[in-house]
């Protein structure tokens, strides 16, 4: 499945800034996945009104850099994004039933 | 005991230059961070650990290779995060217990990590533990249905029923997608028959504020005696358990009420398992337990020597001593540690009834054992 046009990160993911760290807490998976610092200001422009390019743009203000020289660095952190899951979907409902984890 | 284990204690209680010095001694620094896990203390070391280091103690963080405190910094993360998803999991299930008029008495877990450890991400919980009157049991099930919660097996139908499964069968245990697991409970005390009442329990229940929601937790008393059974259940071979009950002390410190919680004790019989509880808790942890309840709950000698005997107290001291398997804690502590001789045959005929008969118990028990022993051979 391709990237979507405008990516959506996941309106049930948690995400902070922890001191130096920047985190992102799935409560599906029960996974936590640190991000570098690139990858964390991608993922607050994955808000479903931005495309890759607008993102590249948005990415190459913020770092003050050219836009062809971040492209990299986004294409790499959707891909990732993607892979773990990340991305709101048309159809995802991540708070239906399923099976928990873990027991104390 | 190994450098490694020796450590993690220190690290844990915060004692970081010890700490420094048994890491110095160490030849499998390898083993640490798998070693923090298992103890559940991995994100409590990391805290201590960076608490120690970023202020002016003169240790600098490099003292410890990136392999050990990597890991555990993760764990942390991960802890601090997931119990910011379960504030909120348990802020909706109280708002839905409230709408079909249930009161829910949130036993140990938000408790320990939002008001008695030092910080949210130190304390590990992975499940909601909602004690509910067995008179709500209908409308429990409801409100955890309104959350999207199912039962991890098919639920009892009448209340009678599923209080003897969560005494005899095992846990009643809900699950939801992307929503930390439930078990419920109908006692507090959950080892051994069920009390015909815990008044006791409700009647001292105090508030505990989670974001914006207020739940209801038991008071310090009853939240004590819980970890100190909790801790006894799992055989000690947990090193959180026994800083579940440092912090929980360290918290209300005189707000307890140490006669009150030994009248509970004699009334349980359970003053040989509070009392080790609260040795190895200030040995191992560094809870500050006063000499009191020590002195009035030690047992004899021939008593101490059988009960660290029984249930491995050198290995739980070294960290070394070994889980038990889920099936067999609960009657393992209440069988050989509480109650009287006819609440133990009660306790015996109801784990009987509810398993199906003699044969499908002893049936049962075979099956736990050579699990045991499969694990065993695997081991070998």
């Amino acid at each position: 499945m391709s990237l979507p046009v405008q990516p959506r990160m996941r309106e049930d993911l948690i995400v902070r800034q922890v001191e130096e760290d920047f985190v992102v807490y799935d409560p599906v998976s029960d996974r936590t996945s640190l991000l570098n610092l690139s990858a964390a200001v991608v993922f607050e422009l994955c808000d479903g009104t931005r495309t890759k390019s607008d993102i590249a743009a948005a990415l190459a203000e913020t770092f003050n850099k050219a836009r062809t020289d971040v492209m990299g660095d986004v294409e790499v952190a959707l891909d990732e994004f993607k892979r773990q899951g990340f991305l709101q979907t048309e159809s995802a409902d991540p708070r239906g039933p399923g099976p928990g984890s873990g027991t104390e | 005991m190994k450098p490694e284990a020796a450590f993690l204690i220190a690290l844990a209680r915060g004692e970081v230059q010890r700490a420094v010095d048994f890491f110095r001694e160490s030849r499998d620094g390898d083993l640490i961070a798998p070693l923090a896990t298992l103890h559940q203390i991995d994100a409590l070391c990391s805290w201590m650990w960076r608490r120690h280091t970023t202020g002016a103690t003169g240790l600098h963080s490099s003292v410890l290779p990136e392999f050990v405190t990597r890991p555990l910094r993760h764990a942390y993360l991960h802890h601090l995060l997931r119990n910011e998803a379960l504030a909120r999991d348990v802020t909706d299930l109280q708002e839905s217990l409230a709408a079909r008029g249930v009161e829910g008495l949130c036993l140990k877990g938000p408790y320990l990590a939002f008001r008695s450890y030092p910080d949210p991400g130190t304390r590990p919980i992975s499940d909601i533990d909602l004690c509910v009157r067995e008179e709500q049991y209908d409308g429990a099930l409801a409100a955890l249905e309104d959350r999207g919660y199912v039962p991890c097996a098919s639920p009892p139908r009448r209340a009678e029923e599923a209080l003897q499964r969560a005494h005899y069968g095992g846990q009643l245990r809900f699950v939801a997608r992307g929503r930390r697991p439930v078990e419920l409970h109908f006692r507090m005390v959950n080892a051994g028959p069920p009390s015909p009442d815990e008044r006791w329990v409700w009647e001292t229940r105090r508030d505990l504020v989670v974001g914006s929601c207020s739940l209801s937790i038991p008071g310090p008393e009853a939240m004590l005696l819980h970890l100190l059974l909790h801790a006894n259940q799992h055989g000690f071979a947990l090193l959180r358990l026994l800083h579940d009950i440092r912090w929980m002390i360290d918290c209300e410190g005189a707000a307890i009420d140490w006669d009150f919680l030994s009248s509970r004790i004699r009334q349980l019989r359970f003053r040989a398992g509070a009392y080790h509880a609260l040795l190895l808790a200030r040995d191992l942890a560094g809870a500050e337990v006063p000499e009191k309840p020590l002195k009035e709950w030690q047992p004899s000698l021939p008593r101490r020597k059988l009960f660290s005997m029984l249930w491995r107290l050198p290995a739980a001291r070294r960290l070394e001593a070994p889980r038990r398997r889920m099936e067999t804690e609960s009657p393992l502590l209440f069988l050989l540690e509480m109650g009287s001789v006819s609440e133990k045959s009660r306790y015996v005929a109801g784990l009987i009834r509810e398993a199906g008969g003699l044969a499908r118990f002893l049936a049962r028990l075979g099956h736990v054992s050579s699990m045991g022993a499969k694990k065993k051979e695997r081991a070998r």
